[in-house]
C-alpha cells in the first residue's frame, strides 16, 4: 500500500448557544413611525429595528483585542457562501483552499497540511474543534449555514487565557440568528455555475416570556469545475484534466430553542466532498475519491443573574464529530477514518466585585470519550492503524477588568488548564486600555497561549516507506505575542485602526522525515512574525459603507529566517456595499489582493480577486440576489500541503449565482 | 451522545407542529432617534428615585449637539410619575441636579461633577464612570449597558426589568 502520512481531517460538532444579550423578544405587532414608540414596552422597543445603523460599539473599543465584527447584512451585501470566505475580508486574514478543505491563515501563519487547528471557532459561544484534529471548519463543512449566521465576531491573537487550547492564533465566535431575526416562514432556492444548486426552509416564532424558536433545513450540491493539473499531464492520465471529480454536497438541519433562562441548540451537518487533486498519492482522475464530515451537536445553556452584581452562565455540551475518507488506488481503495465524541460542561460568572473591578471567572471541562482513528483497505477487520483513546481537559480562569480611572482601563487574566495530553499550562494575559479623548483609544496587548497536540499528531501511525510514526510523548506547543492597537475615530463615522505586533511560536508542532522515510511529528519549530495592519471602515449614509485594511506580515523561521509556506508578505481587502433608497436594492463589490506565497516547491504567485453582488426585493414577499465571483475570470492557484503532488491548485473561474427567497 | 437522525427528525417534527399553531410576526424598522427616546423615556419609567428628586417635575436635560435633540423634544408633556414631562436644554452653566435625565451626545463632555438624582445617559463608545446606561446599536437593534454602580453612586435604583434587558451590566 502507498500512502504518505495518510488522510485526516476533522472535526466535531458543535452546537449553539447563546451568550450575546438578554434580551427578551416579545411578541410585537407591526409598528410604523407614526405610532408613538414611548407608549411601547421596552420588550417591544428591543425587537423593533432601526431604519439607519451608524456608529460603532462601545464594546469593541474597550475589549482587550482589535475585534472585528461581520453581521448577516454584510453575508448577504456580498454574498458569502462560506465562512471562509466571510473571514478572508478581515484585516491579515487569508484562506487556502486545496479543493478538499479550506484552510485559514491569520498574519501570515497557516502550516500546509494542518487543519485549521489554531483558531478556536464557537457558535454561539460553545466551541466547535473536534476532538481528533481540533479542526475549525470554515468551509463547506461549517455545521451552520451562512444564511442562519447573524453576526461573526473574530478576536485577532491569542485567546488561551479564557479559552485554553487552540485558542492560538485567533478566535471565532459565531452567533446564528435568533427567531426575531429571521421571522415567519423563509424558503431559498439557488442555482447557478459549475451546476450549483440549492435549497433551504427556516421558521421562526417568538413568544411572551422570552419563548422563540428557530428552525432551519438546507442542502446544496455543486458539480464543480473540471480542474487541469499540469503535474499529471500525461496521456494515460487524461491531460492532467479531472473531469467531474469536484463534488461538493452539505445538508444541514439545526433547532434553536429558547425558553425564560434556557436555551437549547441542535445542530447537524454532513458534508461529502469529491477529490480532484489525487492527494496523498492517489490514482488521478479516477471517481471515487471523497470525504465525508459529519457533526453533531447539542447544547443546553442556562444564564442568571442572581443579584445585581453577579450573572452567571452554565452550558452542557455534547458533539459528535465523524469522518469518513475514501482513497482510491486503482484498483483497490482505501478507507480512513475518525470519530471524536466529547461531553462538556462549564460555567461562567461575570461578578461587579467592587466599583471599579469587573471579574470574569470560569471553569470548563471536558471529556472526550472517542479521540478515534482507522485506516484500512478493503477490509474494516484488519486494519492498517485502529488507535482508540480518551482525553479530558479541566480549566479555571479568572480575568479582571479594573477601571483605573475613566479613561483607564486594565484587562488581566489568567487560565490554567490540566489536561491528559499535554499536563498542566498557565496561559497569563495583560492588556491596558487608554482612551486619551473620546475619539482615541490606545491598546498595549501582551498575551499566551497554547495548543495541545491533536489525535492525528500523537497516534497516526501507518508502517512502511512514506508512511507516518505516531509520537504520543508531544507536547503542547507555544506562543507569546505582544501588540499595539491605535483606534482613532475621525468622526462620528469613521474608524481608523492600526495595529503592530510581534508572535514568537516555540516548540512547535511539526512534521519532520526520519532516516528510514518515516515521518512523524515533533516539537522543534520556532517561528517569528512581525507585521502591522491599517484598517479604515466609513459609513456615509446610512446604507453605504466601507471597510478597506492592508497588511504586511513576515513570518519567519527562527532557524534560519526563511520565510514561511502559505505565508503572503502582504494582503489588502476592499468591501464596499450600498443599499439604494427606497428600491430595496443592496449592492455589495468586494476586492482582495494577496501577495505570492511559497509553496511545497516554489512560489505561488499572488492575485487579486474582485466579486460583486446584488440583491432587491422583487415585491413584498420575494427577495432576489446575484453574485459574480473572480469578475474578471482570473485563473489563480493557491499553495497547499504536502500531501498534494502539486504546487499551487487550481481556483474556480467566474462563477454566477443567483438566489431568491421567499417569506411570509 | 450525538442524536441520531431520527431523534432529530422527530424533534424537529415536534417543534414543527409547535409552530404551525403559532403566529408570526415581522421586524419593522423605525427611526432610529425615536427609538432611542423612547428607549430614555422607558428608562426613566424603570428608575427609582431618590425622594429629593422626585419631589420637583420631571424634566430631561439634553445636549443641543445631540442627534436625539427633536425626538427627545417631542416626548414633553408625556407623563412621567403622573406630572407631565418638561424638555430642557443644556447650558453651560446647568447642574445635572435640576434634571432627572441628563442625555448626552456622542461627542458630549460627561457631567462636571458626580450627579445626584440624576440618570446620565449617552449614546455611542465611551470610557467614563459617570454615564449610567449608555445606548448602542447593534446589527440595527437598539441596546444599552448599564453602570449600576455610577448608578448607585447617584441614589438611584434600576428595576430588575431593566437591568435583565440590558446587554451588559457592570
Amino acid at each position: 500500500m502507498k500512502f504518505r502520512s495518510a488522510p485526516r481531517r476533522p472535526r466535531l460538532g458543535l452546537t449553539a448557544c447563546l451568550l450575546a444579550v438578554a434580551c427578551s423578544r416579545a411578541l410585537a405587532a407591526e409598528v410604523s413611525a407614526d405610532d408613538d414608540l414611548a407608549q411601547l414596552p421596552i420588550e417591544q422597543l428591543m425587537n423593533l429595528e432601526v431604519s439607519s445603523a451608524s456608529r460603532y460599539e462601545q464594546k469593541i473599543r474597550e475589549a482587550p483585542s482589535a475585534v472585528a465584527v461581520l453581521t448577516a447584512r454584510d453575508i448577504s451585501a456580498f454574498g458569502w457562501r462560506t465562512l471562509g470566505e466571510a473571514l478572508a475580508s478581515l484585516p491579515g486574514l487569508y484562506v487556502n483552499y486545496d479543493r478538499n478543505y479550506a484552510y485559514l491563515g491569520a498574519r501570515g501563519f497557516q502550516r500546509p497540511g494542518d487543519y485549521d487547528s489554531r483558531f478556536l471557532l464557537l457558535i454561539d459561544g460553545a466551541p466547535s474543534n473536534d476532538a481528533v484534529y481540533g479542526q475549525a471548519a470554515i468551509g463547506t463543512d461549517f455545521p451552520i449555514d451562512v444564511e442562519m449566521i447573524e453576526r461573526i465576531e473574530y478576536v485577532p491573537g491569542p485567546g488561551s487565557a479564557i479559552y485554553g487550547s487552540n485558542a492560538f492564533f485567533g478566535v471565532v465566535n459565531v452567533i446564528t440568528k435568533r427567531a426575531a431575526d429571521a421571522p415567519g416562514t423563509q424558503l431559498g432556492a439557488s442555482a447557478g455555475s459549475y451546476g450549483y444548486r440549492g435549497g433551504r426552509a427556516s421558521y421562526g416564532w417568538s413568544g411572551a416570556q422570552g419563548a422563540d424558536l428557530l428552525l432551519s433545513a438546507s442542502r446544496f450540491t455543486v458539480d464543480g469545475p473540471d480542474l487541469y493539473f499540469p503535474e499529471f499531464d500525461t496521456p494515460d492520465s487524461n491531460g492532467g484534466v479531472a473531469e467531474g471529480l469536484d463534488e461538493d454536497r452539505a445538508t444541514r438541519l439545526q433547532a434553536n430553542a429558547r425558553y425564560g433562562e434556557f436555551d437549547l441548540q441542535l445542530a447537524w451537518a454532513e458534508r461529502l466532498k469529491g477529490i480532484p487533486t489525487a492527494s496523498y498519492e492517489q490514482t488521478f482522475g479516477v471517481d471515487g475519491a471523497q470525504t465525508r464530515d459529519e457533526r453533531s451537536s447539542a447544547s443546553l445553556v442556562h444564564r442568571h443573574r442572581y443579584s445585581d452584581t453577579f450573572e452567571a452562565v452554565t452550558r452542557a455540551l455534547v458533539s459528535h464529530y465523524e469522518y469518513d475518507g475514501a482513497y482510491v488506488y486503482a484498483p483497490e481503495s482505501n478507507h480512513d477514518r475518525a470519530g471524536a465524541l466529547s461531553y462538556g460542561l462549564s460555567v461562567q460568572g461575570t461578578w461587579q466585585a467592587l466599583a471599579d473591578h469587573r471579574l470574569v471567572m470560569g471553569a470548563e471541562s471536558r471529556y472526550d470519550a472517542q479521540r478515534d482513528q482507522q485506516n484500512y483497505s478493503s477490509d474494516p477487520g484488519q486494519p492498517y492503524l485502529d488507535e482508540r483513546h480518551s482525553g479530558s481537559t479541566y480549566g479555571l480562569y479568572l480575568a479582571d477588568e479594573y477601571r483605573w480611572s475613566p479613561r483607564l482601563l486594565f484587562n488581566l487574566g489568567a487560565r490554567l488548564d490540566n489536561d491528559s495530553v499535554s499536563g498542566r499550562k498557565l496561559s497569563p494575559r495583560a492588556a491596558i486600555i487608554y482612551a486619551p479623548g473620546p475619539r482615541t483609544t490606545l491598546k498595549g496587548l501582551y498575551g499566551t497561549a497554547f495548543r495541545s497536540p491533536n489525535a492525528f499528531e500523537q497516534f497516526y501511525t501507518v508502517e512502511g516507506e512514506g508512511g507516518q510514526r505516531g509520537n504520543p510523548e508531544l507536547d503542547a506547543e507555544q506562543i507569546q505575542t505582544v501588540e499595539l492597537v491605535l483606534q482613532q475615530a475621525l468622526s462620528d463615522r469613521a474608524m481608523l485602526t492600526a495595529s503592530v505586533y510581534t508572535y514568537r511560536v516555540h516548540d512547535l508542532i511539526s512534521l519532520t522525515q526520519a532516516a528510514d522515510g518515516m515521518s512523524a511529528f515533533v516539537n522543534q519549530g520556532r517561528v517569528q512574525t512581525r507585521g502591522a495592519e491599517l484598517g479604515y471602515t466609513r459609513r456615509w449614509s446610512d446604507t453605504a459603507q466601507l471597510r478597506a485594511s492592508y497588511s504586511w506580515q513576515l513570518a519567519q523561521d527562527r532557524s534560519d529566517d526563511r520565510q514561511l509556506e502559505n505565508s503572503p508578505r502582504h494582503l489588502a481587502h476592499l468591501n464596499l456595499s450600498t443599499g439604494i433608497a427606497d428600491t430595496g436594492v443592496l449592492f455589495g463589490a468586494e476586492l482582495s489582493a494577496v501577495a505570492a506565497q511559497q509553496g511545497q516547491q516554489q512560489q505561488v504567485g499572488g492575485y487579486w480577486l474582485a466579486n460583486m453582488s446584488l440583491s432587491r426585493a422583487l415585491g413584498s414577499h420575494l427577495q432576489g440576489a446575484v453574485t459574480l465571483y473572480n469578475l474578471f475570470d482570473h485563473e489563480y492557484a493557491q499553495p497547499a500541503g504536502a500531501d498534494l503532488l502539486q504546487n499551487g491548485v487550481e481556483q474556480d473561474g467566474r462563477t454566477l449565482i443567483g438566489r431568491l427567497t421567499l417569506g411570509f | 451522545m450525538r442524536p441520531s437522525p431520527a431523534a432529530i427528525a422527530w424533534t424537529l417534527l415536534r417543534l414543527g407542529l409547535l409552530l404551525a399553531l403559532l403566529p408570526t410576526r415581522a421586524a419593522s424598522q423605525v427611526p432610529e432617534a425615536e427609538l432611542k427616546a423612547a428607549f430614555i423615556y422607558n428608562f426613566a419609567r424603570f428608575t427609582q428615585w431618590p425622594d429629593s428628586a422626585a419631589a420637583a417635575g420631571p424634566s430631561f436635560c439634553i445636549d443641543e449637539h445631540s442627534p436625539l435633540t427633536p425626538a427627545v423634544r417631542a416626548l414633553a408633556g408625556k407623563p412621567l410619575d403622573g406630572r407631565p414631562l418638561t424638555v430642557r436644554t443644556i447650558t453651560a452653566d446647568m447642574a445635572p441636579s435640576g434634571c432627572r435625565v441628563w442625555i448626552l451626545g456622542p461627542a458630549s463632555a460627561p457631567p462636571p461633577v458626580d450627579p445626584q438624582g440624576t440618570l446620565v445617559v449617552s449614546e455611542g463608545d465611551r470610557l467614563d464612570g459617570r454615564v449610567m446606561i449608555v445606548l448602542v446599536l447593534e446589527d440595527s437593534h437598539v441596546r444599552f449597558d448599564i453602570d449600576t454602580l455610577a448608578a448607585q453612586k447617584a441614589g438611584l435604583r434600576f428595576s430588575s426589568q431593566l437591568l435583565r434587558l440590558a446587554r451588559t451590566t457592570r
